[in-house]
């Protein structure tokens, strides 16, 4: 007669009854265990503790506010006259003290990862071992051949699948965290829609998407290319091309010309080489001149001089924060630089909107590759006019949009009145990866121009005090391409002295050489006191303009409050 | 909260062992502790699911009284098991009825509303109506609502047919559900697994450092090995198009990270388990050595396998009710094996290949040609059929697997950017760790032959591995965990 089969509970309580592991070996193995677990939390304690005043308090602890805010948010989620019967506000006050409780864990579980003493001494030197031996990256990096990087979104454009296609599409519009607003995928209908409304106003749009990396250079990634093949490109191109034709925006692809010159990225950044710049900012100029009907100037308005600029590229000092590790050359190029460049902060026919691609060469803060000869420049110098530009690093599917959105609803529709076209260039990755929030450009104001924003004052500094309504949050250190970052508060009951506005728009770093800031700190609803300074007049003295800026989510009636705006140095929770 | 986090190993861990052993210490079971720790755990992924854990457990608990004819007796008699196969009344039906309609209920609203949403949007595109669609309404899904609906069933079965005893008190019956050492991503553990269990367990010393081992061992699997194969694997199968060679080493890469991910997650659980006293079965053993489909259930996934097997096959009749009726119900039980795992046609497909493999080769019988081949071929064949199943697994839509298993043919269109592929996942580093993976995989022993015999070389290369894991778990950002979205 067999033996009756035993259940799998019985094997696994035998097989577990029956470990052969001597009683020294046992206490050996769980006592290393333990402390492991054990000892590096207290270290980690130990030093929360001792960096409790710098930080506002022992970041371990800081998981006990997370109820606190729940309840805030729970209060703050939505009016209720009678809870007993408002059923639906009681729901969306649970529905608002869960997603920040969501918010808030998340944050937590990253700040206690980030910030622990073990990420913080083996981040560096385990990337640069397998960077350097093993050829690994991260999440914004490939490692390319002969010292080459590339930044991974641009790979992933060339990749992936179609930006257009309507499973992608789909996937991207149910994608972000919970506590965010899911992104707008597609680009099309923002860029027609600023298209119509720049149509009704009489002014032409020339899209100029500038080509990333793996498009031009895939030879340096894999051995499969050869250089000076095909011009790479994401299988929705065409089809964008197509439809942008038909709806009538001029759309420059500058590969071509760009492919005139050897190099045409550098090695270690994201961006464009100076001559590659130079190549598409002619073949940019060429086709808005036979936009406007402009003949080409007989002389150059600006003189230019050459300048010789050495930088480490920003895949390796940010994306892979290995500035220090000697893995990577700094390369040297040279620059054309505008002697006695024009303002482009002025009133000027053409707008010019544009990301890193365009501040590269022409702001060096942040960027650090020289000033004064960026592709804004360069167009101007060969167009033979001025430009009025609005560029920030990163997020170019929509912050300068927002940027000329904001300027011309302070302004109202007058402001068109003299402009002839709106150059708008954006790294072609966003098309698959940006946020093509929708503007409703028709809330434009129908007015004459008038002077912008009041002016704080002009120089020197001054406080004030005001309550937190709505603030941006900086991205996580080492997430993002650029290691500085300007966040925004927007304060109401403001009181200062020479103030006459109740709101206020104070700008203020939130992410400075990888590092966020005290600016994280705040909450909305606190209240502060700052020490500021008029933020046109310091943006243009410290070359701020330029830096990523995260947005604030105001209103068209916040933005029409025409708040002052204000910079500070000083974040004093 | 996954367990190849900070968090887990730094502050839940340490704690949750903690504050057990002190409740333990004042003569307690341990299970309000363990109970409480484990909504935490839960509720850390989203605060608002715990209700609905609560609920679900509630609505089990007094199921499983009223079917054990608990109330109306004196509380505090002893619990005994129903006569297995007798009669039972119509209230006993009813409370079974009741359990198992309210938590598939709740895993089928939670799981299947987007998937019959996007499916009633298809439609009505389909006939030119894209008005109708509903594109607003979307349903989070709710963190291990498919284990631990099926764990809860489980309970109220086995009291219905007498296999086990019921619990009278709630807060073991709580431990039980919401255990989180297995609650999000399993394994499957059904009630009478671990009824005697809940009410006396041993805790030795040999017992923990068992634990430790395994946890150490799970968290290697899942972090040295399962992510640098994601990343090879996520290289391919997120790309427009990808060419021959580049769609095999993706697809056998998402072959090792699904392995490594899902098992060392289950080592990582039976190992937390041995350390609070708790014996979780085998849930790994080894599956791709399977010489058939058939064997492969034997060995992937046992704690769901075996959880199909007894409430569901065997109640369709299993074998016993004629050869066609088999087919029809191993097919239809690998469907709805299929369907458990996601709300994705894809899965569905990917059930019924394998419901279907497991009826062609019960039709084939044992005398069959397949028998005869050498046995590293019949691994090879099982192999290979695994992984083109894997690519309806990995793939969100059915355009992406055909195209995908296309390109494994060499039949699909290749763009010409896909070559860029090689670039990015041909580094060493992956390469090292593919290499290691696939002979881990091959010529490997798993986990529970590894800690069977436990010398001070094993310890010390077990806490090694433990902590480099850990070190590149805290120098890495990429740590995808499969098995947490389903």
């Amino acid at each position: 007669m067999s033996e009756p089969r035993l259940s799998r509970e019985e094997i696994a309580n035998l097989e577990v009854g029956h470990t052969d592991i001597s009683r020294g070996t046992a206490l050996t193995i769980v006592a290393l265990f333990l402390a492991f677990i054990v000892v590096l939390p207290f270290i980690q304690l130990g030093l929360d503790v001792k960096n409790a005043k710098d930080h506002g308090g022992v970041q371990t602890f800081e998981v006990a506010a997370i109820p606190a805010k729940a309840l805030k948010a729970f209060k703050n989620g939505a009016p209720i006259d009678d809870p007993a019967v408002n059923a639906a506000g009681l729901l969306k006050r649970f529905n608002a003290a869960n997603t920040q409780t969501l918010k808030s864990i998340d944050a937590y579980e990253t700040d206690l990862k980030d910030n622990s003493f073990l990420t913080q001494a083996l981040v560096s030197p385990m990337q640069a071992f397998n960077t350097r031996f093993l050829g690994q990256g991260n999440d914004l990096a490939y490692i390319g051949r002969d010292g080459w990087l590339f930044f991974r979104p641009g790979v992933n454009y060339v990749t992936g699948p179609g930006f257009l296609d309507d499973d992608r599409l789909l996937k991207r519009s149910r994608g972000g965290a919970a506590w965010e607003d899911a992104p707008t995928p597609d680009p099309r209908p923002a860029i027609l829609e600023l298209h119509s409304y720049l149509q009704a106003q009489g002014v032409q749009l020339i899209l100029m998407p500038a080509p990333v990396k793996a498009m031009l250079h895939p030879e340096h990634l894999s051995s499969r290319y050869t250089a000076g093949g095909p011009v790479l490109q994401n299988p929705s191109w065409n089809a964008f091309v197509s439809e942008m034709s038909e709806a009538g925006v001029t759309l420059v692809d500058p590969s071509t010309a760009m492919q005139t010159v050897s190099n045409m990225f550098l090695k270690t950044d994201t961006h464009w080489t100076p001559e590659a710049m130079l190549a598409a900012t002619k073949a940019l100029a060429d086709i808005t001149r036979d936009t406007l009907q402009l003949s080409a100037p007989t002389t150059p308005p600006w003189s230019t001089r050459a300048v010789e600029v050495t930088n480490l590229g920003d895949i390796a000092a940010n994306s892979l924060q290995l500035a220090d590790a000697g893995i990577f050359q700094a390369e040297t190029v040279t620059i054309q630089q505008l002697i006695d460049p024009p303002d482009l902060t002025k009133d000027a026919e053409i707008v010019f909107l544009g990301d890193s691609f365009a501040n590269i060469y022409s702001v060096d803060k942040g960027l650090a590759w020289g000033d004064d000869a960026g592709l804004a420049h360069q167009l101007a110098n060969e167009l033979g006019q001025p430009l009025l530009a609005f560029t920030q690093n990163d997020n170019a599917a929509f912050a300068t949009r927002q940027m000329l959105f904001s300027h011309a609803l302070k302004q109202g529709s007058g402001f068109w009145k003299n402009k002839k076209v709106v150059i708008w260039e954006f790294a072609i990755r966003e098309l698959a990866v940006g946020n093509w929030k929708p503007i409703q450009w028709d809330l434009i104001p129908d007015r004459g121009a008038v002077s912008t924003h009041p002016v704080a004052a002009a120089t020197g500094s001054q406080t004030i005090t005001g309550t937190i309504r709505k603030l941006s949050r900086p991205p996580k250190p080492g997430s993002v391409p650029y290691r500085d970052c300007i966040v925004q508060l927007y304060l109401e009951g403001v009181q200062g002295d020479g103030i006459d506005s109740k709101v206020a728009l104070i700008r203020l770093f939130g992410m400075q050489d990888n590092k966020w800031t005290d600016a994280t700190k705040f909450e909305p609803g606190q209240q502060v006191t700052l020490e500021v300074t008029d933020w046109a007049s310091t943006a243009k003295a410290r070359q701020l303009a330029t830096l990523r800026v995260e947005e604030a989510e105001l209103s068209v009636d916040e933005l029409l409050e025409d708040a002052p705006n204000f910079w500070t140095d000083l974040a004093t929770p | 909260m996954v367990f190849s986090s900070h968090l887990f190993i730094f502050v839940f861990l340490a704690l949750a062992l903690g504050l057990y052993y002190t409740a333990r210490r004042f003569g307690g079971k341990g299970h309000l502790t363990l109970t409480l720790l484990s909504y935490l755990f839960y509720g850390w992924a989203n605060p608002m699911f715990v209700f609905l854990m609560f609920g679900s457990t509630v609505i089990d608990y007094v199921c499983g009284l009223v079917i054990a004819k608990r109330f109306g007796r004196d509380w505090s008699a002893p619990d005994v098991a129903l006569e297995a196969g007798g009669s039972r009344t119509k209230a006993q039906r009813i409370a079974l009825m009741v359990s198992i309609c309210s938590n598939l209920s709740l895993l089928g609203f939670f799981k299947y509303f987007n998937l019959g949403v996007d499916s009633f949007n298809g439609l009505v595109e389909a006939f030119g109506m894209g008005d109708m669609a509903l594109n607003a309404i979307r349903i989070t899904l709710p963190l291990g609502i498919s284990f631990y609906t099926f764990q809860s069933m489980s309970y109220s079965i086995d009291i219905y047919r007498g296999h086990a005893r019921p619990i009278r008190n709630f807060i073991d019956f709580s431990c039980y559900v919401s255990l989180f050492p297995q609650l999000v991503a399993g394994p499957i553990i059904r009630f009478h697994e671990v009824a005697e269990q809940l009410r006396q367990r041993t805790h030795t010393l040999d017992k923990f450092a068992r634990g430790v081992a395994f946890f150490c061992l799970g968290m290697s699997k899942k972090v040295l090995l399962a992510n640098p194969c994601g990343w090879i694997a996520d290289a391919s199968f997120n790309a427009g198009s990808v060419g021959f060679v580049d769609s095999w080493v993706g697809v056998v890469a998402y072959s090792f990270q699904i392995y490594y991910d899902f098992s060392g997650y289950s080592d990582m659980a039976i190992g937390v388990g041995l350390m609070l006293g708790f014996v979780f079965p085998k849930n790994f053993d080894s599956p791709y050595i399977s010489q058939s489909i058939t064997e492969f259930w034997r060995r992937w996934h046992i704690s769901l396998s075996s959880w199909l097997r007894d409430y569901l096959y065997i109640p369709l009749g299993g074998n016993r009710l004629g050869e066609v009726r088999t087919y029809i119900n191993l097919a239809l039980v690998m469907l709805l094996g299929g369907l458990w795992h996601g709300a994705s046609w894809n899965f569905v497909i990917w059930g019924g290949i394998h419901g279907g493999m497991l009826a062609f080769e019960r039709l084939q019988g044992k005398d069959s040609f397949y028998r005869s081949l050498p046995r590293v071929a019949k691994i090879a064949v099982t192999y290979i059929i695994v992984l083109f199943t894997w690519v309806f697994f990995r793939t969100d839509d059915l355009g992406h697997a055909l195209s995908y298993c296309g390109s494994m043919l060499g039949l699909s269109s290749v763009h010409d950017g896909a070559g860029l592929i090689a670039g990015a996942v041909y580094k060493p580093y992956y390469l090292i760790y593919f290499a290691l993976a696939g002979i881990v995989v091959w010529f490997g022993v798993q986990t529970w032959d590894y800690t069977r015999k436990i010398t001070p070389f094993k310890a010390t290369l077990i806490l090694l591995s433990f902590v480099y894991a850990v070190v590149v778990m805290t120098t890495q950002q990429f740590n995808p965990f499969i098995y947490f979205i389903f």
